[in-house]
C-alpha cells in the first residue's frame, strides 16, 4: 500500500502532502524527517531506502517482511517521494512517480515548482486520479489526462459561462510563462529506472 | 519569484500575494508568522454573512495551502471552515466546487467529528446523481473517508453500481466496495463472485488490485488462470496480474513458469517492474521445479539477469541483487551436481564487490544471498571488517565499520537473540577494547546505539528480556572493560526493562558507579540518569555508589555536579521519583528524562510559599509530587490581587502570589526574604532549556536540603541578600508586572536587524544563567527568549528595554557548555550599549 505522497522542493519545503494512513506526528514533522533522509543522500546511491526512523511517525509495520521504504525521484527542484510498505515494487513505484510527473507535465504543459505552488488543489486532483486511499486506481497516463483534460473543460465552461467577457484561457492552470526550471521529466523517462 | 500576477496561474490576487509573501519570507519563522496570518484574515472572512460560493471556495485553497505551507507551526483550530468545507460539497455547482469541499473535509477534519454525518448525506445525494462525474467524485471521497456512518448509507446504491455498464463507475465501485466491507465476509464473498465472473476483458488495475487484497485461494487460482490465458493479451496484463499476485503475497502456478521465464526474458531489457514481480513469484514455486523447467527449456532466469551485473547505475545493482535473492541458489550457484553455476568466476568477484557498494540496502541484500550460498562467505567478509576497526580512523569511518559489522551479524542471527548478544559482546569486545585508546578518549557510536535498541524493541518479550540481561551482564563483572557505546546501550536498556531483569538493580548501580569516572561527561550523564531511575528500584541506594557520585560531583563541571546533585537528592525521596516514572508515557530513557523535567518544571513554577523560619534548620522542604501538591495544602492563603503603586523600590509586606507575576518583564527569583531565612539561589524563568532548568532546579532543592549549612555561611548570605534585595525590586512591583503585560511584545528578530550599525560582541567566561542575573541588576524591563524558541534557536536571546527613553538592546548569548559564553550585542544606544558592554566584560 501507498502511505504517503510527497512533493517538496531541494530545500525541503513541502509542496504537496497527501497521507493514506493516519499520523503519530504532525505532517510538517514527517517530511522534515523524509527530507532529511533522502538530501543527504548522494549521488549514485539507488532511488529507494529501508527507513524504519518512519515508525515513529506512521507506526510500527508488523511482520518481518513489513517496512516504512521510501521511494523517491528528484525532478529539477523537487523531490517526488512515495512512503510505501513491503507489498509495493520499488520499481513499480518508480514507475508510478513517472507516471504522476507526466500526468502532471500534460496537465500543466512544461510543468514546474511554481505551477504546484499556485495550483496545488490541481495536483491534488491529478494524484487522486492515480491513486485512491493509498491504492493504485489508474496507471495509464491518456486515462489520467483524459480525466484530468474532461475536469479541467468542466471547470473553463462553468467560469465562461459565468463570466462571458472574460478573455479565454486565463483559468486552468496552463502557461508557458518561462517560468522557473522544468522538470526535464522527458529525460528520465528515456533513461528508464537511471533517473534521479 | 520573478513571477508576475498575470503569468503565476493565481486564482485570485489574494492568492497570489500570499505566496508572495510567504515564499519571499527571509525565514522559515517568518513564513509561518505570514500564513498564521493570512488564517486570521480567512476565518473572518468566513465569518462573515452570505458569502458567495466562489470566495467560500478560495478561501478553502487558501486555507489547504496554508496548513500545508506551514513548516513548524502548526495551523491551530480550523473548525470555523468545516461547515464551508460541507456547504461546498453540498451546494457547489461545478464538480470542482464539490471537489474542494470534500478534498478539505478529508484533509483537515478529524474522523469523527459531528460534520461527517452531513457529509455522509452529500455523499449519498451525490451517489443518487444522474451525473457519472459526481457519482465517481462520490465514490473517490468514499474511498478515503474514515468515518463508521458511511458504508451502511452507501451500501445498497453502491451494490448497484457494481455492475454498472460504465467503465469508470464500475472500477471505481468494485474500489470502494472493498474499503468500505473487506472485514465483512459477505461482502467479501460477493465481491470475489463478480470478479470471478467479470471475465478477461475486465484485466484492469484496480480490479486486479481489488483481487490480489482479497488474498484469497479462490482470488489466487482467478489470476493464476487470467495469467495461463494471458498469451494472447497485451504485454501490460500480463505485468499487471503479476504484480496483484505478487503484491497479494500469493503463490504462482507452477504451469505459468514458463510464461515468468518469458517474462524475464523480455522485461529485463531495461529492467521493469515485471521483472521484480516475476522473481518475486518464482520464490513461491518449490526449487526442483524450477530447476526441471530450467533443464526443461534450457534458460535459467539468473542468466537472463546478468547483464545488469555490469551496469554502474545502483538501481539496476540492487534489481540485480534482489532478483537473485529470490531464487533458490540450488538454481544458479553450482552447489548441486546436475545444476551447473550460472555465473562465470568474473561475475561472482563482482557479486562479492557489491558487499563493499555504498548503497546500504545492496550491501545488506547481497549479504542475504552470499549467506544463502554459503555462510563461509559472509564469516569472512566478518573477519575483515572486524580488522579494520582501527584506533585511527575517524568518528564517522568507525561508526560505519560497526555498522556494516552489524549488518553482518543480524544476517549471521536472523532472530537467535542469544548468538547476538554473543556476538555484539564479541564486536565491542574489538571496538572498545585496550587497542582502540583510553576509555575517556573513545567516541560513542551513535549509529550503533541506535541500531542496538531497535533490534531489541523488534524482539519479542522473552527474547527481549534475555537479550537485554545478556548484554547488561558484563556491567556487574568488575575485569570486563566497558566502553562509551556499550554503556550507553546499557545505560538506556536498563532504564527501559531495569523492573523485569533478573539481575539486582543494586549490582547493576555498583557496575555503573565503578565505571562513571572512566567516562566523558556526556556518557556520564546517560549514566546518571539511568542510575536516578534505578535507585527508584532499591530499597537503599548502596553507600559505595553514593560516594562514587559525590565524588564524581567534586571533580566535575556545573552540569555533571548538577545531576549528580540530583541523584543524591532524589535517592532519599523515592516517593518522587516513583512518581516520576509512573508519568512518563513510556518506559525509555528519553522518556523518563522528559517526565523528570516536567516534574521540574511544574515544581519550579508552583506558587507554594516558603517555609517559615521556625522550622528546624535541617530539615528538607518538602517536593510534593504533582499529584499531591494542591491548593488546600498550601500553607498561606491566596495574596488579594497586587494593587499598583507608585514606587518601583515600594517593598510590599507581603509576597505577592507568583502568578500574579508572570509576565514578560518578570524575569527574577519568585521567592522574597522573611525573616531570617536565607534565600535559596536563583530560578531562572523563561531563559533556559528544559535541561538548564532541571539543573536549575536541581541545584535549588540541594540548596533547600542544605539550608543549615548555607546558613552558616557568611559569604553565602551575603551573596543570597543581595540576590534576594534585586529580586524584590524586580518581582514585588505590581506595576511592573501589571505594565508589561499590557503592553505589546516587541518582536526580537525586527529589533535585532533594525540595529545592524551597532555591533558588539565578545566572549563571557560566564554562563548564560550567570550573565542573565547580573543583567537583572539593570533593573530594566528585560524579554528573554529561551534557547529552543525561535528566532536563533541554539541561542538564549534577551531584549533589554529602557522604557524612559524607549531604548532597546538584542543580545545573543551561545553558551559553551562550562567553558563560558560568546555574546553578541546590538544597541543603537551609546550609554545603554556600554553600560551592558561593561557588565559583560566585567564578568
Amino acid at each position: 500500500m501507498i502511505h504517503a505522497v510527497l512533493i517538496f522542493n531541494t530545500s525541503g519545503i513541502p509542496r504537496l502532502t497527501k497521507f493514506y494512513t493516519p499520523l503519530h506526528q504532525s505532517s510538517q514533522t514527517v517530511v522534515q524527517k523524509i527530507f532529511s533522509l533522502i538530501s543527504v543522500r548522494p549521488q549514485g546511491l539507488c532511488n529507494f531506502l529501508d527507513a524504519p526512523e518512519l515508525e515513529a511517525f506512521l507506526g510500527p509495520k508488523d511482520g518481518s517482511n513489513e517496512r516504512w521504504r521510501v521511494v523517491y525521484r528528484n525532478y529539477a527542484t523537487l523531490y517526488f517521494v512515495f512512503v510505501v510498505d513491503g507489498a509495493e515494487s520499488e520499481l513499480g513505484i518508480l514507475d508510478l512517480i513517472q507516471v504522476f510527473v507526466e500526468a502532471l507535465d500534460r496537465s500543466f504543459q512544461n510543468v514546474c515548482e511554481l505551477d504546484l505552488v499556485f495550483h496545488f488543489d490541481e495536483v491534488h486532483h491529478i494524484l487522486a486520479e492515480i491513486i485512491q486511499g493509498g491504492l493504485v486506481l489508474e496507471t495509464n497516463v491518456e486515462e489520467i489526462n483524459s480525466s484530468v483534460q474532461s475536469a479541467l473543460k468542466a471547470r473553463k465552461d462553468s467560469f465562461i459561462s459565468s463570466n462571458p467577457l472574460a478573455l479565454g484561457g486565463s483559468v486552468g492552470g496552463s502557461r508557458n510563462g518561462g517560468l522557473p526550471t522544468p522538470l526535464n521529466w522527458l529525460t528520465d523517462r528515456l533513461t528508464g529506472v537511471s533517473g534521479r | 519569484m520573478d513571477v508576475s500576477f498575470a503569468s503565476s496561474g493565481a486564482m485570485s490576487r489574494a492568492h497570489y500575494s500570499l505566496v508572495r509573501r510567504v515564499e519571499t519570507a527571509t525565514s522559515v519563522q517568518a513564513a509561518d508568522r505570514v500564513i498564521l496570518d493570512e488564517i486570521n484574515t480567512i476565518q473572518s472572512t468566513l465569518e462573515q454573512p452570505h458569502l458567495s460560493i466562489k470566495v467560500c471556495k478560495e478561501s478553502l485553497i487558501l486555507l489547504l495551502y496554508c496548513a500545508m505551507a506551514l513548516s513548524a507551526a502548526s495551523p491551530g483550530d480550523l473548525s470555523f471552515a468545516f461547515h464551508h468545507a460541507v456547504n461546498l460539497a453540498e451546494l457547489g455547482e461545478s464538480i470542482l466546487d464539490k471537489r474542494i469541499g470534500y478534498t478539505f473535509c478529508l484533509q483537515m477534519m478529524p474522523p469523527n467529528h459531528e460534520l461527517h454525518l452531513m457529509l455522509v448525506n452529500t455523499l449519498r445525494n451525490d451517489l443518487e446523481s444522474t451525473s457519472i462525474g459526481r457519482i465517481c467524485l462520490a465514490m473517490d471521497i468514499l474511498m478515503q473517508i474514515r468515518n463508521e456512518d458511511a458504508a451502511p448509507a452507501v451500501q445498497s446504491r453502491l451494490r448497484f453500481f457494481l455492475r454498472d455498464k460504465n467503465d469508470s463507475v464500475r472500477r471505481r465501485a468494485h474500489m470502494v466496495y472493498y474499503a468500505l466491507f473487506h472485514q465483512d465476509p459477505d461482502h467479501v464473498k460477493r465481491l470475489e463472485e463478480l470478479l470471478t465472473h467479470a471475465g478477461d476483458p475486465d484485466i484492469i488495475p484496480s480490479n486486479l488490485m481489488v483481487a490480489s487484497k482479497l488474498r484469497s485461494e479462490s482470488m489466487t487460482r482467478l489470476l493464476n488462470s487470467h495469467l495461463h490465458n494471458a498469451w494472447l493479451n497485451p504485454k501490460h496484463s500480463v505485468y499487471a496480474i503479476l504484480r496483484a499476485l505478487r503484491e497479494g503475497g500469493m503463490n504462482l502456478d507452477s504451469r505459468n513458469v514458463p510464461l515468468i521465464f518469458d517474462v524475464v526474458r523480455h522485461a529485463s531489457l531495461p529492467p521493469t517492474q515485471a521483472l521484480l514481480d516475476a522473481f518475486a513469484l518464482l520464490s513461491t514455486i518449490p526449487s526442483d521445479v524450477i530447476t526441471e523447467y530450467q533443464a526443461k527449456l534450457s534458460y535459467s532466469p539468473a542468466a537472463g539477469i546478468r547483464h545488469l551485473l555490469k551496469s554502474s547505475n545502483a538501481n539496476e545493482q540492487y534489481i540485480f541483487i534482489s532478483c537473485l535473492s529470490f531464487l533458490d541458489p540450488s538454481s544458479w550457484a553450482g552447489d548441486r551436481p546436475g545444476n551447473p553455476a550460472v555465473f562465470d568466476e568474473w561475475e561472482v568477484q563482482e557479486i562479492i564487490k557489491l558487499l563493499n557498494s555504498h548503497d546500504n540496502l545492496i550491501r545488506k541484500a547481497t549479504l542475504k544471498v552470499l549467506y544463502s550460498v554459503n555462510p563461509s562467505i559472509v564469516a569472512t567478509c566478518y573477519s575483515q571488517l572486524t580488522q579494520s576497526v582501527r584506533p585511527e580512523l575517524s568518528v564517522a569511518a568507525k561508526g560505519d565499520c560497526v555498522l556494516r559489522l552489524f549488518d553482518v551479524m543480524e544476517i549471521q542471527c536472523q532472530e537467535d537473540s542469544e548468538q547476538y548478544a554473543k556476538l555484539f559482546k564479541e564486536l565491542f569486545a574489538i571496538v572498545e577494547g585496550d587497542v582502540q585508546g583510553r576509555i575517556e578518549t573513545l567516541p560513542v557510536l551513535e549509529g550503533c546505539v541506535d541500531r542496538v535498541l531497535n533490534r531489541v524493541r523488534d524482539a519479542d518479550t522473552i527474547s527481549r528480556v534475555s537479550l537485554v540481561t545478556a548484554l547488561v551482564i558484563p556491567l556487574i563483572e568488575p575485569e570486563i572493560r566497558v566502553g562509551p557505546t556499550l554503556m550507553v546501550v546499557i545505560c538506556a536498556l536498563v532504564c527501559e526493562h531495569c523492573a523485569k531483569l533478573p539481575i539486582s538493580p543494586v549490582e547493576i548501580l555498583r557496575g555503573m558507579a565503578k565505571r562513571l569516572v572512566f567516562f566523558s561527561p556526556s556518557v556520564q550523564d546517560v549514566c546518571l540518569l539511568s542510575m536516578l531511575r534505578l535507585s527508584a528500584e532499591c530499597n537503599e541506594v548502596p553507600e559505595e555508589v553514593i560516594r562514587a557520585v559525590q565524588e564524581l560531583s567534586r571533580s566535575s563541571g556545573r552540569y555533571i555536579r548538577n545531576r549528580c546533585e540530583q541523584l543524591l537528592s532524589f535517592a532519599r525521596r523515592r516517593h518522587i521519583l516513583t512518581d516520576i516514572i509512573s508519568r512518563a508515557p513510556s518506559s525509555s530513557l528519553p522518556d523518563f528524562l522528559s517526565s523528570l523535567t516536567k516534574y521540574q518544571h511544574s515544581s519550579a513554577d508552583r506558587s507554594s510559599p516558603r517555609q517559615p523560619s521556625s522550622e528546624s534548620p535541617g530539615s528538607l522542604e518538602v517536593h510534593h509530587p504533582l499529584s499531591v501538591v494542591s491548593l488546600n495544602k498550601l500553607r498561606y492563603e491566596a495574596y488579594p490581587t497586587p494593587q499598583p503603586v507608585s514606587s518601583l523600590k515600594n517593598l510590599s509586606g507581603q509576597r505577592p502570589d507568583e502568578t500574579s507575576l508572570r509576565g514578560p518583564g518578570n524575569v527574577g527569583k519568585g521567592v522574597s526574604k522573611e525573616g531570617s531565612t536565607t534565600m535559596p539561589p536563583a530560578e531562572p524563568e523563561n531563559t533556559v532549556t528544559p535541561g538548564e532548568l532541571t539543573l536549575a532546579v536541581a541545584e535549588h532543592w540541594l540548596e533547600s536540603d542544605q539550608a543549615a549549612q548555607v546558613r552558616e555561611d557568611s559569604k553565602t548570605v551575603a551573596l543570597d541578600d543581595l540576590a534576594s534585595r534585586v529580586d524584590l525590586i524586580a518581582l514585588d512591583s505590581p506595576f511592573i508586572a501589571d505594565h508589561v503585560d499590557t503592553r505589546p511584545e516587541p518582536d526580537f528578530e525586527e529589533r535585532w536587524n533594525s540595529m545592524q550599525n551597532s555591533n558588539l560582541r565578545g566572549w563571557c567566561e560566564a554562563s548564560t544563567d550567570t550573565i542573565l542575573e547580573v543583567l537583572r541588576t539593570l533593573q530594566l524591563y528585560m524579554r528573554v527568549i529561551a534557547i529552543d524558541q525561535p528566532p536563533f534557536e541554539g541561542e538564549v536571546k534577551v531584549l533589554v528595554h529602557a522604557a524612559p527613553a524607549d531604548k532597546y538592546a538584542a543580545l545573543r548569548l551561545r553558551d559553551r557548555n562550562d567553558e563560558g559564553c560568546l555574546w553578541r550585542l546590538r544597541c543603537d544606544d551609546l550609554a545603554l550599549r556600554m553600560t551592558i558592554k561593561r557588565l559583560l566584560e566585567g564578568m
